[in-house]
């Protein structure tokens, strides 16, 4: 009788064991470097809903596991109402675990937000609706992009042409480049904007709007991200074309991003906390290398894509992929096949073979 | 042809009169009587579409006006603004809120008068119209959808509050289009373009009411609001 109890109960905790080990947030794939460059990347959040506290406390759980001191925003950080009480439900109570930890948020303005909201001193903004601010050798740029008048253009142009940052990156709410089904690529915006970019060296650009993840091809040398579901998500709107190089419109996400001297590398997390998609982009490359824990190649300016090889590091170059293989092979194209000719698609822990200590 | 290449030519064509030395149309007197006038100042910038800081708001008697009508404006609104707490940061959301609320009943007790037309007066609404048809004819249909598709349907009215709340979804302050930005005249900081209905706004930043509005001049049908 005693073993009949036993055994139901051994089963209980054997369930409850695995049921806690699959909630367990996914290890990072940043190198959390001391001294590096960390922040976080939110847009189209500010809407109170369920999605958004899930994923804003799988946020927190990556904070938790690699801290990052600042958070930008691509816009539309509010969400219907502006009253006082929707500051609080929509932004101050999902992100409140980060905001007590004193991770400052620097908003850009979307559609959906009352330019006003530069006054409300959690967004940072120093009453601008357009700013720069700097981190170390990372130069960030927060435009209005409902508004790009000549004004903030000539500004823009100004600052860039003096910015000493190794890593210039504008971030603002309408994606020069998207797949989106409901909104798309912003082109009356680009065809002002790309060339200011091209000018001075942006090889990063965040933006929202669209309500998914997605990470574009490299457009000219650049990569633009869309990050617009942090709370809103418009399911299945992907329309995958040339221009994807991944996307994730499923479920909400966010992105943690760290830039270790000539390397950039980001994790993009959805609201059940897996990693959907990770990669290091090296400055002056246009090539990503999907998943490298260690370090991104070394900067080799105008290389091809075909000549592309990673040096390895004393450690030998690690690489870890967390995907479906099919997904895998979407992401890394032709990466995959420079990176690894003998078509291996686990590269997990790979060692530099040709080193005597590898 | 590339499509800015197209839109240039399209536009310097549509503009060929007003930019190829036509004579300036006769400034009309000032609508508002409260509001005294002052001599305005013709900027002189270069008419080209593609190059930044490029406009085609070629410098004339027109757009002087404009300028003077919203130097009048500005006036009554710095005169008033002394009346309402000072803006500055603040955690508190409520105080924003409440600051422009204050600003914006400010503006319209001193310009109750106020019909439209004071700023957009018919010699500165021809220019303006020349410049959105000519800025038009040169999108596609679906980018002139595009455009419009964030725009609020409900027609604008002088001293009301540009609508923040849309039908098909929360809240929404509809983008304007960058290029057309860059061929429209410059306005002061708390002034900007919008597009209400089929209308070409003139809002104010900071108050959230419509100053003026230019009627029947949108690109496309109002969208009425995207999330």
């Amino acid at each position: 009788m005693t073993r009949l109890r036993t055994v139901p109960t051994l089963l209980m905790v054997l369930m409850a064991g695995a049921m806690s080990l699959a909630a367990l947030p996914q290890a990072p794939s940043l190198p959390c470097r001391p001294g590096s460059v960390k922040f976080g990347v939110i847009g189209d959040f500010g809407d109170g809903s369920k999605g958004e506290y899930a994923v804003a406390a799988k946020f927190a759980e990556r904070y938790a596991l690699c801290a990052f001191d600042m958070v930008i925003t691509v816009g539309d950080n509010i969400y219907g109402s502006e009253r006082a009480q929707d500051f609080v439900k929509k932004f101050e109570t999902p992100f409140k675990t980060l905001l007590d930890k004193g991770v400052k948020f620097h908003a850009s303005l979307g559609n959906h937000d009352d330019p006003n909201q530069r006054f409300y001193k959690p967004f940072n903004m120093g009453e601008k609706r357009y700013y720069t601010l700097t981190r170390k050798n990372v130069q960030f740029f927060a435009l209005d992009s409902t508004y790009m008048d000549r004004k903030q253009l000539d500004w823009l142009e100004d600052e860039l042409k003096s910015s000493k940052a190794e890593w210039k990156i504008p971030y603002f709410h309408h994606p020069l480049y998207s797949s989106g089904g409901a909104h798309g690529s912003s082109i009356d915006l680009r065809d002002v904007l790309e060339p200011v970019f091209l000018r001075h060296g942006v090889q990063v650009v965040f933006s929202g709007h669209d309500h998914f993840y997605e990470r574009t091809k490299p457009q000219k040398g650049i990569y633009y991200f869309v990050a617009g579901s942090t709370g809103k998500l418009r399911v299945d709107n992907v329309q995958k074309s040339a221009l994807t190089a991944t996307s994730f419109d499923t479920g909400r996400a966010v992105m943690v991003v760290e830039i270790a001297d000539d390397a950039m590398f980001f994790e993009t997390v959805s609201q059940d906390g897996k990693v959907v998609d990770s990669a290091c982009i090296p400055r002056g490359v246009d090539l990503p290398v999907s998943g490298s824990r260690e370090r991104c190649p070394p900067r080799k300016p105008g290389m091809p894509l075909e000549s592309f090889e990673p040096e390895a590091s004393p450690e030998g170059v690690s690489f870890e992929l967390r995907m479906p293989v099919s997904q895998k092979i979407d992401v890394l194209s032709k990466s995959l096949v420079e990176l690894d000719p003998a078509g291996t698609l686990e590269l997990e822990e790979k060692k530099d073979k040709s080193r005597p200590d590898a | 042809m590339r499509r800015p290449v197209r839109h240039a030519l399209c536009i310097v064509a549509a503009l060929g009169t007003a930019v190829c030395g036509k004579s300036p149309e006769p400034v009309p007197t000032p609508t508002v009587a409260s509001e005294s006038p002052k001599p305005a100042q013709a900027t002189a910038t270069p008419v080209t579409r593609d190059s930044p800081g490029g406009t085609l708001a070629a410098p004339n008697a027109a757009f002087a006006e404009f300028k003077r009508q919203l130097e009048l404006y500005l006036a009554v609104r710095e005169k008033v603004e002394g009346s309402v707490p000072k803006l500055s940061q603040t955690s508190d959301p409520g105080k924003i809120a409440a600051r422009s609320a204050l600003l914006a009943a400010a503006i319209q007790a001193a310009r109750k008068d106020v019909r439209q037309g004071a700023i957009f007066t018919p010699a500165v609404s021809a220019e303006i119209r020349r410049i959105l048809a000519a800025d038009a004819a040169a999108r596609t249909p679906a980018e002139k959808a595009h455009l419009m598709a964030e725009v609020p349907g409900q027609p604008p009215t002088v001293n009301g509050l540009y609508p923040t709340d849309s039908p098909k979804g929360p809240a929404a302050l509809a983008s304007f289009p960058a290029k057309l930005l860059a061929l429209l005249p410059e306005l002061p900081e708390s002034v900007e373009y919008r597009f209400l209905g089929h209308s070409l706004v003139l809002r104010d930043v900071i108050a959230n009411i419509v100053v003026d509005y230019l009627p029947n001049v949108a690109p496309a049908r109002p969208g009425g609001g995207l999330e």
